[in-house]
């Protein structure tokens, strides 16, 4: 009778490579007696078998593994089924193709369209250097000239402002600070302004 | 069966001046329609008979009243007094058809309403931030003689038109310099999106000691003589944006890189003031 300790030392073999075919048959042997060791070690029993099928038989003598008897013409009724399913797979529906085809189409038009969107966008940031500011707000042709949205956070201790903005590229834009609500200036680190008509001016932006 | 030949006839005409007539109908409600809200009306209807009589020429130039909504809209965020937008209207509607002219000249104005009126717009705020009609004329002239009767040309223009607006405003060019410029800009083989560059160079050239006319010549031989040398010295800074950034954390959103910038002008090889390439040729 192997013990139980012969045992780990027969699973320590086979993961190492060095089983024999005698340890097998013991192996085998002290399973059907060892209720312990067949529940901790039984699952590895039909893998070692694969290692050593001659003169082996896998399951013989444990009634947990051993396989039961198939009925009577139940392969040829699996072999049915699955004849009768493969043939439902394929049935050609004409509804179900279009359907299809129009997901594909709605799909690849709005994949195009999403990826010419990102490929015409950049986004930029508005810096704006105002300690004193309690408010600051964007205000440009691109948001028809609303800051709601658009106000910028302060980026640090130092009293600058940012926000980042989605633009559209190869356009030219125009725009403002709106600082504290009331007071529309220019940026004052873009050089390029423009006279906006009603007094005051914007600052000139190409992407 | 005269009869319903001609009736037949007649009403595929009326759908046909109906489809013809839509666009510009279209185009009417939005000075209407901005007029028609209540804060808009309170503070501006005043001016709304001069406003519509100045849309119906813009409308006659097949552009859209759109131009004078966005307009009033500025005006109404920063709380223009109603006689004073009247008189910007008004000088804004030469503008436009000043620009307008420029285009169908050259057969460049799309046929669509709202795609011509953002065209002229893009280029009335040239015209705002300075560029003359003169270097419009030439900037529009070089770029249908480099890409043909296309959109892009418009496109090409504009670009080296507000390249050149950030330069003069910046280094206080003449006249002169500033066609020199812009049509040395078109005609160069330097993207669109790339034009800013040149920007750069001059800011370097000058930084190392060159003056503003040496940086401009030595900018413009290079970029005339085309992209064959690559940049020897730093382009990434901006001057026409400086105090943007793009998330890609470039010092603006302009320039991103790919070698056709020819800033090899003005990168230090010669600061002695004169007419110095920076190339030695």
């Amino acid at each position: 009778m192997m013990k139980c300790e012969n045992v780990h030392s027969v699973v320590e073999a086979w993961e190492e490579g060095t089983m024999t075919p005698g340890d097998m048959e013991f192996f085998r042997t002290h399973l059907e007696t060892c209720g312990d060791c067949r529940r901790r070690f039984g699952a590895l029993l039909p893998l070692m078998g694969r290692e050593f099928p001659a003169g082996m038989d896998k399951t013989a003598g444990l009634g947990i593994l051993a396989p039961m008897p198939l009925p009577a013409g139940l392969a040829d009724d699996v072999m049915a089924a699955i004849g009768r399913r493969n043939h439902h797979r394929f049935v050609f529906s004409p509804m179900l193709a279009a359907a299809a085809a129009a997901i594909f189409v709605v799909g690849l038009g709005l994949g195009l369209f999403f990826a010419k969107q990102n490929s015409d966008v950049i986004k930029v940031t508005f810096s704006l250097d105002a300690p004193q500011a309690s408010s600051v707000y964007l205000a440009g042709d691109f948001n028809a000239w609303s800051g709601k949205g658009y106000e910028l956070r302060k980026a640090g201790a130092d009293g600058t402002w940012e926000i980042m903005v989605p633009l559209e590229k190869g356009k030219v834009y125009v725009y403002n600070f709106v600082v504290d609500g009331t007071i529309w200036i220019a940026d004052p680190a873009v050089p390029a302004t423009i006279d906006d008509g009603f007094g005051g001016s914007g600052s000139l932006l190409r992407l | 069966m005269e009869k319903m030949k001609n009736s037949q006839l007649a009403k595929a005409l009326t759908i046909a001046l109906f489809l013809l007539a839509l666009p510009a109908a279209l185009s009417a409600q939005n000075l209407a329609a901005w007029f028609a809200k209540p804060a808009n009306q309170a503070a501006y209807g005043a001016i709304a008979a001069e406003a519509e009589a100045l849309a119906a020429v813009v409308r006659a130039a097949s552009l859209s009243d759109s131009l004078l909504s966005k307009r009033l809209e500025e005006a109404a965020r920063k709380r223009i007094p109603a006689n004073v937008i009247v008189t910007t209207l008004a000088e804004d509607v030469r503008q436009y058809l000043q620009v307008s002219q420029a285009l169908r000249i050259r057969k460049l104005q799309p046929v669509n309403t709202e795609q011509a009126s953002t065209m002229v717009a893009q280029v009335s705020l040239l015209i705002r931030a300075g560029i003359e009609a003169r270097e419009l004329d030439a900037s529009l002239d070089a770029a249908v003689g480099k890409l043909g009767v296309k959109p892009a040309a418009v496109s090409r223009a504009v670009a080296a038109l507000s390249v050149t607006a950030a330069a003069r405003a910046e280094y206080k060019l003449s006249i002169e310099e500033s066609l020199s410029f812009t049509t040395v800009l078109v005609q160069s083989n330097l993207t669109d999106r790339k034009m800013n560059s040149v920007l750069a160079s001059i800011k370097n050239f000058i930084a190392k000691g060159g003056s503003t006319g040496a940086a401009l010549d030595a900018v413009m031989e290079s970029v005339s003589m085309g992209n064959s040398e690559k940049a020897k010295g730093g382009s990434s800074d901006t001057t026409n944006t400086p105090s943007l950034k793009n998330k890609e954390g470039q010092t603006r959103p302009e320039n991103d890189g790919g070698g056709e910038i020819p800033s090899n002008a003005g990168s230090g090889q010669g600061n002695d003031g004169g007419n110095n390439s920076g190339r030695g040729n």
